[in-house]
């Protein structure tokens, strides 16, 4: 097997694995596919000197570096600073949302991330589409069915309103 | 639709306002050791406080990963080095050590074989490149390309300090924007800014690179050419390299009669030490691999 060969192999066996690792570390699909990208160029660059007993370890940890200078060079660290001074003013809601979540053990893992989504981060739709790798008539159907529920715990006939408020 | 917005309006109305959260991509990034120290410091305080948070990273640890697909898979290949798709006994030097490299396609040999015999008999005649477009045959030819970092002394989104940008160039405040869109891979925008200061700084050298570069991602190549070309004639020293390489880019894949004297050109850096560079480099792997097809 040549060098080529060789190389388009290891590619292959583990560029999804490098890829997910990469996805976890910054959630953005276009970031992810430039991070595995600079991973397997990095591992061209060591090619020769690279001992091939070190992979695929070496390659995790390559794109665990790149992901770490990516957040150091473009994460905006005054829009975090900023947000977390609104933190600091927290306006305390009506509803409790999470406890709003819990009581409706009914909803899925994937209807709470939608509704939290919406809501807490202000999300639109096709942004939870983007994050959730749901359409957005998924989005829109969980959310639907979502809201359908906690609204019953939030109206006032329910008993409920007055636990839930904070 | 209209119904679930109602839904919505009703249920943003009871609920009140919401307390503020890091974005989520923070969160699901944290604990990774990949943010910045302080960064890290403060989205785990908020995780320590923040019930909703916690659940949410709980329900989105449930959900499926994200698929690989085979057009990822086979996007990230192209942009690397080598080209998994050669003819058996013909393997390319993998010269270029960083970045980019040419991909010949099978049909794309043939039809640069005319492409560049035609070229060189032109050249012969008249002692300079062609360029008239007479009969023109178009190459089926793909080369991929790396991103090029912002230069030295941009740190998009950190800082706006400490850039000792020349006249001729935009001040760090103008040029933040198009880079923050650039380093999100958000190209439309970075177009849309980068032309803006084009237009204000005509004899920028960032200016055109970025631009020209950005509309190579959005595949506009026409308009990378013309403004790498722009990019080449205003490059300053640190500059001049990386214009070189993408015009030459840009013109292959707008299959424009000058991308193989560009490439050729810029290949002939790479004899003077003075003047080699990784790019004189990858200019001569993809020269080297057209002549192979000759």
């Amino acid at each position: 097997m040549n060098s080529l060969e060789e190389f388009d192999d290891l590619y292959r066996m583990h560029a999804a694995a490098v890829y997910r690792a990469c996805m976890r570390a910054v959630s953005r699909r276009e970031i992810a596919e430039e991070l595995t990208s600079e991973v397997f160029l990095a591992l061209h660059q060591s090619w020769h000197k690279l001992d091939r007993d070190q992979l695929p370890a070496w390659l995790f940890t390559v794109a665990k570096r790149r992901a770490a200078d990516y957040w150091r060079r473009h994460y905006v660290e005054d829009k975090w600073a900023a947000e977390f001074k609104e933190e600091v003013t927290w306006q305390e809601p009506e509803f409790n949302l999470e406890l709003l979540l819990a009581r409706c053990p009914s909803l899925k893992p994937v209807h709470r991330i939608c509704v939290t989504l919406r809501f807490a981060h202000g999300m639109s739709r096709t942004e939870i589409a983007q994050h959730t790798n749901l359409t957005e008539l998924q989005v829109k159907g969980h959310l639907q069915y979502a809201l359908q529920l906690l609204r019953e715990q939030m109206l006032p006939q329910s008993g409920n309103a007055q636990e839930f408020a904070s | 639709m209209q119904e679930l917005d109602q839904f919505e309006d009703d249920f943003t109305r009871a609920a009140g306002p919401m307390p503020a959260h890091p974005p989520l991509d923070l969160l699901r990034a944290a604990g990774q050791g990949v943010l910045p120290a302080a960064t890290e410091t403060k989205v785990a305080h908020h995780l320590q406080h923040c019930t909703l948070c916690t659940m949410l990273l709980a329900d989105f640890a449930q959900l499926p990963e994200a698929p690989f697909t085979t057009s990822q898979q086979q996007r990230i290949r192209t942009s690397l080095p080598a080209t998994p798709q050669q003819k058996p006994g013909h393997t390319l030097a993998w010269v270029g050590t960083i970045a980019a490299a040419a991909l010949l396609t099978a049909s794309g040999v043939a039809s640069y074989r005319i492409l560049h015999r035609m070229k060189s008999a032109d050249t012969a005649a008249t002692g300079i490149p062609a360029t008239a477009p007479t009969a023109r045959p178009i190459p089926n030819v793909a080369i991929a390309f790396a991103k090029l970092p912002p230069p030295p002394g941009i740190a998009p989104g950190l800082t706006t300090r400490g850039v000792a940008a020349p006249s001729k160039e935009p001040p760090a405040t103008e040029l933040l924007p198009a880079f923050n869109a650039y380093n999100h891979s958000q190209y439309d925008e970075a177009v849309r800014q980068f032309t803006a200061l084009a237009s204000v700084y005509p004899r920028s050298s960032i200016a055109p690179l970025y631009l020209g570069i950005s509309q190579l991602f959005l595949s506009q190549n026409e308009d990378a050419l013309t403004s790498l070309t722009h990019a080449t004639e205003t490059a300053s020293a640190t500059t001049k390299n990386p214009a070189a390489w993408y015009r030459a880019v840009a013109a292959l894949r707008a299959h424009s009669h000058e991308a193989p004297a560009l490439f050729h050109a810029l290949c002939q850096d790479a004899q003077n030490p003075a003047t080699a560079s990784s790019y004189s480099q990858q200019a001569c792997t993809v020269d080297i691999a057209l002549n192979a097809t000759n």
